[in-house]
């Protein structure tokens, strides 16, 4: 568990973080978004004591991180840059083989564990091993700099706006592959990014700051549903309802057949990924107002009241 | 018209001219009475209308395969033969001329090269670096030809072929000193490169991590590098006379206002400009992610340091080390002006007498060694920076 106790960071009296506090539960994927100089980077930055918080704490399974001595601190800690960072003067292997080194790990274990590592993040190793960094394309260097930081099996990762230079198609595999990845290895993550979709794609909670301040820390389908505020709501954009519905599965809400509905309404086979946006875009190009929906295992109807009400949780404007 | 528009490389067709001028009517020897005073330019043509001949017939068969408008590899290396050829043959002319014109009945003649000459070596340069790519594609062809060139020319030493020549007179008549002038010229120059290396990495460092010595110590190594090197010599004097007058320990050092001592303490303060700069501006080159990603992932500052940051801007400092390594050899002429000696006591001596021959013995090693010096430099660069896979491409063979 990361706990943040009433954070704040000031740059020549400037304040980059004003007294933010909040705790991410083990094993879960909290990204940090914010429009830039809102201090996220700054948060993510005191977990491995790159940056020194003037006022507050921030523990580590209840233990300051203040009162770990420092490399001992970081080598726990996995850490993903933007600019990947990867070592030119080494091969992909060395690359990732720095912390286990640092750790004086044996010879035989760092090798294996190489190999399991790229493996992982998806590149075959022998034909990687070997590589020098500039041989690789900007995906490729991003997947190594996942392994590097994972090569020793720390339990936290901190990714600063990790997948921000990568080309939107790559980004889109390399943000799947992570989530594979996480699903495998439940890690504590902090996620520092920029874009909302990709927030509301990996996150299991989400905290937004602004002008250093935290302004709303919860999951995404809650601040999806209850933004705190007008900017949580502009941040997020006029279609915030969709990408709720978008993230919602139909088969989750299929109701019994109501009362008096219409004779021939339209039948339709949908997968289990079958969102209620989708299910909503049926009903519009139907011109209904409801239907039936058959998946494999169920059958149902959803109807245009039924999605409304998922749509806000109840929240009317 | 139609083959030199198509294939006209113009870079050869000087070095050909020029070589064709050279071995006709440009001035190629100058026939002296004695060490002092001028004599008489003489071309090729004047001397031997046969050798002539043969010189333009051969540079004339580069010229052929050259722009046949074929780049076949076979014309290429005729091409590249037929230079080589050449040249050959102009050096063995050189000694084989000058043998010619010479009267035994007049002990103080003597023959020096003249404007011809030393054209000659340019159009061969010329020449030869038009087919550098040919050359590096095919090291083997390469490495025979430049072998059996010094070889040439070391068998025509050995059979005294130059001995009428008066840089040859002036060397048998030096030799003991030549050969000690070189070692000192050697010496002092690796010396002060020495402790520009010892001294200006250390002070790079330290400057690359505090403003505050950046601030000091960059400015401090330029204005150095502005100072005349004679008026820097002129100005050690003083401070240094003063030290070894007054202190016991710098006396029995050996320390005087001139010689050795002040020639490389000047010249270690020259050396370090290139040596400083580079290491400051490779450190200070290192990617800030590359930094960051160090430093999150726990290595300690020392770490950092050794296994990252110096290991990236080393190929930048081996280029500092190179420039100051070729710079100072230069620059250790002017040590012979306050009896430190090196080869530019015969360059100084020359002058001083007008003996241009005396000069050229001074200034063709000097050049000579720069020249070795930056190549066994440039060695070393390939080599660490293949083993630390920077810079020079590596192709990767799939396992």
């Amino acid at each position: 568990m990361i706990e943040f106790k009433n954070v704040s960071k000031r740059y020549d009296n400037t304040p980059a973080v004003n007294d933010c506090s909040f705790s991410i539960p083990s094993h879960k994927f909290c990204v940090l978004i914010g429009p830039s100089g809102c201090g996220k980077t700054t948060m993510l930055r005191t977990v491995n004591r790159l940056v020194i918080p003037n006022e507050g704490a921030v523990l580590i399974d209840d233990t300051n991180v203040a009162d770990i001595p420092v490399t001992k601190l970081r080598k726990k800690i996995g850490y993903v840059i933007q600019t990947i960072g990867l070592f030119p003067h080494m091969t992909v292997e060395k690359n990732i083989s720095v912390v286990p080194k640092l750790l004086k790990w044996e010879k035989n274990r760092i090798s294996k564990r190489v190999d399991e590592m790229l493996d992982l993040v998806g590149l075959e190793p022998k034909q990687y091993k070997k590589k020098r960094t500039s041989e690789l394309s900007g995906g490729e260097a991003q997947r190594i700099g996942v392994a590097r930081a994972l090569a020793s099996d720390p339990p936290i990762l901190l990714m600063d706006e990790p997948f921000g230079a990568v080309d939107p198609i790559n980004r889109e595999i390399l943000q799947q592959s992570f989530l594979k990845i996480q699903r495998e290895l439940k890690k504590t993550i902090l996620f520092v990014t920029h874009d909302m979709d990709e927030a509301l794609k990996m996150a299991d909670i989400i905290a937004i700051m602004k002008n250093g301040e935290l302004i709303q820390f919860n999951s995404p389908l809650e601040i999806l549903s209850k933004p705190e505020n007008e900017f949580v709501k502009s941040f997020f954009g006029t279609d915030r309802i969709m990408k709720r519905l978008s993230m919602l599965k139909a088969k989750d809400y299929l109701q019994e057949e109501p009362e008096n509905s219409p004779k021939d309404q339209p039948k339709i086979t949908i997968t289990k990924d079958f969102s209620l946006k989708d299910a909503l875009s049926i009903l519009f190009e139907k011109n209904v107002d409801s239907a039936q929906f058959i998946t494999e295992k169920e059958t149902g109807f959803l109807s245009m009241p039924v999605i409304r009400e998922a749509s806000g949780d109840g929240y009317v404007e | 018209m139609q083959i030199f528009k198509k294939n006209c490389d113009a870079v050869f067709l000087t070095g050909f001219i020029l070589g064709i001028l050279s071995s006709s009517f440009i001035p190629f020897l100058t026939d002296n009475p004695n060490r002092l005073m001028p004599g008489t330019k003489l071309n090729i043509v004047e001397i031997s209308p046969v050798f002539s001949t043969i010189m333009i017939l051969l540079l004339l068969g580069a010229f052929i395969f050259e722009f046949n408008g074929e780049k076949k590899r076979l014309h290429q290396l005729f091409s590249v033969l037929f230079v080589f050829i050449w040249f050959t043959f102009i050096i063995f002319s050189t000694g084989h001329l000058a043998s010619t014109i010479t009267n035994p009945d007049n002990p103080m003649q003597r023959i020096g090269l003249s404007l011809g000459f030393w054209l000659s070596l340019f159009s061969f340069y010329i020449m030869l670096f038009c087919k550098r790519h040919f050359l590096n594609n095919n090291k083997t062809i390469q490495i025979t030809l430049f072998i059996a060139f010094f070889a040439m020319i070391f068998m025509f030493f050995n059979v005294g072929l130059f001995s009428d020549l008066s840089l040859a007179k002036e060397f048998s008549n030096n030799t003991d000193r030549f050969v000690t002038e070189s070692i000192n010229h050697l010496t002092i120059a690796f010396i002060s490169v020495g402790w520009g290396v010892l001294i200006g990495i250390p002070l790079a460092i330290w400057a690359s991590k505090s403003n505050r010595v950046e601030k000091a110590v960059l400015p401090f190594v330029k204005l150095v590098q502005t100072i005349p090197s004679l008026s820097m010599f002129g100005l050690l004097i003083p401070p240094l006379s003063f030290l070894a007058a007054n202190v016991l320990f710098f006396r029995e050092a050996g320390l005087r206002g001139i010689g050795q001592t002040p020639a490389i303490i000047a010249l270690s303060l020259y050396a370090l400009l290139p040596i400083v700069q580079n290491t400051y501006t490779g450190l200070k080159q290192v990617d800030k992610g590359v930094l960051d990603a160090a430093e999150g992932m726990g290595m300690s500052n020392v770490q950092k340091f050794f296994s990252v940051e110096l290991p990236i801007a080393f190929p930048m400092i081996l280029t500092g080390i190179r420039t100051s390594l070729v710079q100072i050899t230069g620059n250790t002429t002017m040590a012979a002006l306050i009896g430190a000696g090196g080869l530019g006591v015969f360059i100084f001596q020359g002058l001083g007498q007008g003996a241009m021959d005396l000069v050229l013995l001074g200034a063709l090693p000097i050049i000579i060694l720069a020249i070795i010096l930056d190549s066994i430099m440039n060695l070393i660069q390939t080599i660490t920076s293949k083993m630390l896979l920077l810079d020079k491409k590596r192709e990767y063979k799939q396992s």
